[in-house]
């Protein structure tokens, strides 16, 4: 199902964007179990917002003639999360690690997939910043060959994915 | 075939046990686990693509590395304004100085990157020793900052949102890496825009 070199290159950025999107509900389910109260609301929106780019994502698979690929059934965790400050860091990795897939969706991507992909690494980015603080900011979001932060006011945060199947495959 | 909790050898002396729930793996669990390694492939794969019909592109170079170029610039005159705001509204506002300055840099680093060469994608750091952002003027006139602090900051963060959006309409005509970039600097644009603005939802508490 490939038309031209570029589909196949996309199929493979959405099936990407759509396993993060997997690791995220995951992850934001982690993160609902423990972030503090104050925050409830804005987590369940965060999550509600992955679920609903996972479906589209799902669907754009579908609609391209692929299969999607399918979340796994845990996750590894960058980290522990044993407080609600943990749970707030990793939301903040998981978004952190969402920017760079979606980063590499732009770039396979043309028109409106390409302008929806840049949107997703807006939120991811403001998001990232929304639950880890100014310092969670990086000169360029999603781009890790520019390194975390340019702006080194102090806490670089590992480019490293942030929730991955455990077991790949 | 159930994908375990943990992934990671086992024995690990402080590592969680297999069975425990997730949220208390450590960070070790996830380095050493083999999916670290297969998500990276993934995005690898994504990223790169396989380079057939490579020929047939190869003819279009010219008219697309100049068109490249092009937006490059555009969007580095659109930078280089910016970055002379920033000193300017420095300048009005010298208390105001140490705010700005993680945002300039970001700004100076985004200027770097849009004028090194394109295929040079490891460059911006500071290797492009004769761009240092702000050694161009501006191609706008330099709007002056608004006498009150908390309008001047506004004022940037009104004008980082507008590069922001200026940036996401450029995608549509850029070839792939100079839409990755600039998307992620669309990115960066919309999240300082947020920290500059005092009606922003993020955190205002830096110091």
């Amino acid at each position: 199902m490939r038309r031209r070199d570029g589909t196949g290159a996309a199929l493979a950025a959405i099936q990407a964007a759509l396993a993060a999107e997997h690791a995220a509900v995951y992850g934001y389910g982690v993160v609902g179990a423990w972030a503090p109260e104050a925050e409830e609301e804005e987590i369940r929106a965060a999550y509600e917002a992955h679920r609903a780019r996972r479906d589209a994502l799902r669907d754009t698979v579908r609609g391209m003639g692929g299969e999607p690929v399918a979340a796994a059934p845990a996750y590894a965790l960058p980290f522990e999360v044993t407080e609600p400050a943990h749970a707030l860091e990793l939301a903040a990795e998981l978004e952190a690690r969402l920017t760079a897939v979606y980063a590499d969706l732009v770039a396979a991507t043309e028109g409106d997939a390409r302008r929806n992909a840049a949107r997703a690494l807006r939120e991811g980015a403001l998001r990232a910043v929304r639950w880890g603080g100014p310092e969670a900011a990086v000169a360029f979001p999603g781009l890790p060959e520019y390194g975390p932060a340019d702006d080194d006011d102090g806490g670089g945060r590992p480019a490293g994915p942030a929730a991955t199947a455990a077991e790949g495959g | 075939m159930r994908r375990n909790v943990t992934g990671g050898p086992p024995g690990k002396p402080e590592g969680p046990a297999v069975a425990s729930p997730p949220g208390t793996l450590s960070r070790r669990s996830l380095l050493s686990a083999g999916g670290a390694l297969t998500a990276a492939g993934v995005l690898t794969a994504g990223c790169t693509g396989a380079p057939r019909g490579e020929r047939a592109e190869h003819r279009q170079e010219d008219g697309q590395a100049r068109a490249e170029r092009r937006l490059r610039e555009q969007a580095a005159a659109a930078g280089a304004a910016l970055l002379a705001r920033y000193d300017a509204t420095a300048a009005a506002h010298p208390a105001l100085a140490g705010t700005l300055a993680p945002h300039r840099a970001v700004t100076a680093a985004h200027l770097d990157a849009l004028r090194a060469p394109a295929e040079a994608g490891r460059s911006g750091n500071g290797s492009g020793a004769g761009m240092r952002g702000g050694n161009a003027p501006a191609a706008h006139p330099v709007p002056e900052p608004p006498a009150e602090p908390e309008a001047a900051l506004a004022a940037l963060a009104e004008a980082e949102q507008g590069l922001a959006e200026s940036r996401l309409a450029a995608l549509a005509g850029a070839p792939p890496a100079t839409a990755r970039l600039l998307a992620s600097l669309a990115a960066a644009n919309a999240v300082r825009s947020r920290l500059l603005a005092p009606s922003g939802a993020a955190e205002r508490s830096p110091a």
